[in-house]
């Protein structure tokens, strides 16, 4: 949340960064409050790289268009379908190899930190684990910040509250 | 010349619509800050300027008119393509300049709308549906994560087929059938229900602090992270960073109250 990208802001890749997280999470051995904090912390920067690289591809792709064009002008119009294959290769490339490095050296270096990070350090961790969410609430609230987004807002978590409420007590 | 002003008149056989959306599904492929998505356009529209234009020459001319700049939302890109593919079918004298004010009148207009539908409306909306499920009831995670994937594709991808047809069937008279559509309203509507939706996760990340530690460490916890996030973020740092401040300070706080 508050990675949306409107208009020409280039925000880092939210999808990469949770998957990131996700296989970085995975390994076991230490609460999951640890693991998913420090994945979570690790992962971030993984989603500022690919939107760094997303610039780069979009300026070199300029040097595809004009192949492609110079293809067209020559009379080989069958060049555009492989213009298109390069394009997509190099999307793909760059999610994929990002993703495969990012998770195998997050893997290996949360493997040397995670068993050093002391247990009474561990109900800190916790606390993040549940406010980490929040942040996200925050950061979505800014960019809904309107009159009858905040009055939706209140009314959603407010009908919410009751339920659970309701639902804790039945329980 | 003569080939390029006198294109066929006909209707696109279904085989060549159905390849002309398929085809769509790559308009970002070669995205590049020179011309945007014209490639990509122009790779979409190419079945259609196979079938209009069959003499080589003419079919090369048109598809150079089709590489200046072109940029919109990619999902509405699919009702210029119709609506371009239908004035390249009808013809004219003076095709080109109509298809060039076409596109420049169309993919601004789109492009303000499908951001705000797509990127700040729809995408935000599905992701918190899946967050609430796992919120609610995290071994249903996958089943969240599903929904959320099956919301936002299949209204996108229903989106991208039905504006091609309508494109392709009322050309430049869509802007009535749009008018009735009343996608500006459309858009507050879904921006409305995706902050619903942010305050019932709200709600539910408080309920899921009390599951996990206790009323009170969960909800102040999270409560101050919310105010902590929106005074960092009022100091214009980005979401990123505030990430890391908030999560480190309720991380030492966290220890200090063991």
């Amino acid at each position: 949340m508050g990675q949306i990208p409107v208009g020409a802001y280039v925000p880092p890749s939210a999808p990469l960064t949770a998957a990131a997280a996700v296989g970085l999470a995975v390994p076991a051995g230490v609460p999951l409050a640890v693991r998913a904090v420090l994945a979570a912390a690790a992962a971030i920067p993984v989603g500022v790289a690919a939107g760094k690289l997303d610039l780069w591809i979009k300026v070199r792709n300029v040097g595809i268009l004009h192949r492609a064009e110079n293809d067209l002008l020559d009379n080989r119009p069958h060049a555009l379908g492989g213009a298109v294959v390069r394009g997509v290769a190099t999307f793909f490339l760059k999610d994929f190899l990002l993703l495969l490095v990012a998770v195998f050296l997050g893997a290996a270096v949360l493997g040397v930190v995670l068993p050093r990070v002391p247990e009474a350090w561990y109900r800190g961790f916790e606390v993040a684990f549940v406010v980490s969410p929040a942040v996200g609430v925050a950061a979505a609230l800014r960019t809904y910040w309107r009159r009858r987004n905040a009055l939706a807002f209140a009314v959603g978590a407010a009908a919410a509250a009751l339920a659970l409420t309701i639902f804790t007590i039945a329980l | 010349m003569t080939g390029q002003l006198a294109p066929r008149k006909r209707t696109l056989r279904l085989s060549t619509r159905l390849e002309m959306i398929v085809r769509s599904l790559f308009i970002q492929a070669t995205n590049n800050y020179e011309r945007m998505l014209s490639f990509g356009f122009l790779f979409a529209l190419w079945p259609a300027l196979k079938f209009i234009y069959p003499d080589a020459e003419s079919r090369r001319r048109a598809a150079i008119r089709h590489l200046a700049f072109f940029n919109t939302q990619p999902y509405f890109a699919n009702c210029i393509l119709g609506v371009v593919t239908q004035a390249e079918l009808r013809g004219g004298e003076d095709v080109a300049g109509e298809v060039a004010s076409i596109k420049e009148a169309m993919m601004g207009a789109f492009g303000a709308l499908g951001d705000d539908l797509f990127w700040a409306g729809l995408m935000p909306a599905a992701a918190l549906l899946a967050l609430i499920i796992y919120g609610l009831a995290p071994e249903y995670a996958l089943v969240g994560a599903v929904a959320a994937l099956v919301a936002y594709n299949g209204f996108h991808l229903w989106a991208r087929v039905r504006m091609f047809a309508v494109g392709l069937r009322l050309g430049r008279h869509i802007t009535n059938y749009l008018r009735l559509l009343r996608l500006p309203q459309f858009v507050v509507t879904v921006k409305v229900a995706a902050a619903f939706l942010l305050g019932i996760f709200a709600a539910v990340v408080v309920w899921r602090g009390g599951v996990s530690a206790s009323w009170v460490v969960g909800g102040v916890a999270a409560a101050a992270a919310v105010g902590a996030t929106a005074f960092l973020q009022y100091l214009r740092l980005r979401p990123g960073l505030c990430w890391y401040f908030v999560v480190a300070a309720a991380v030492v706080v966290g220890a200090w109250i063991r």
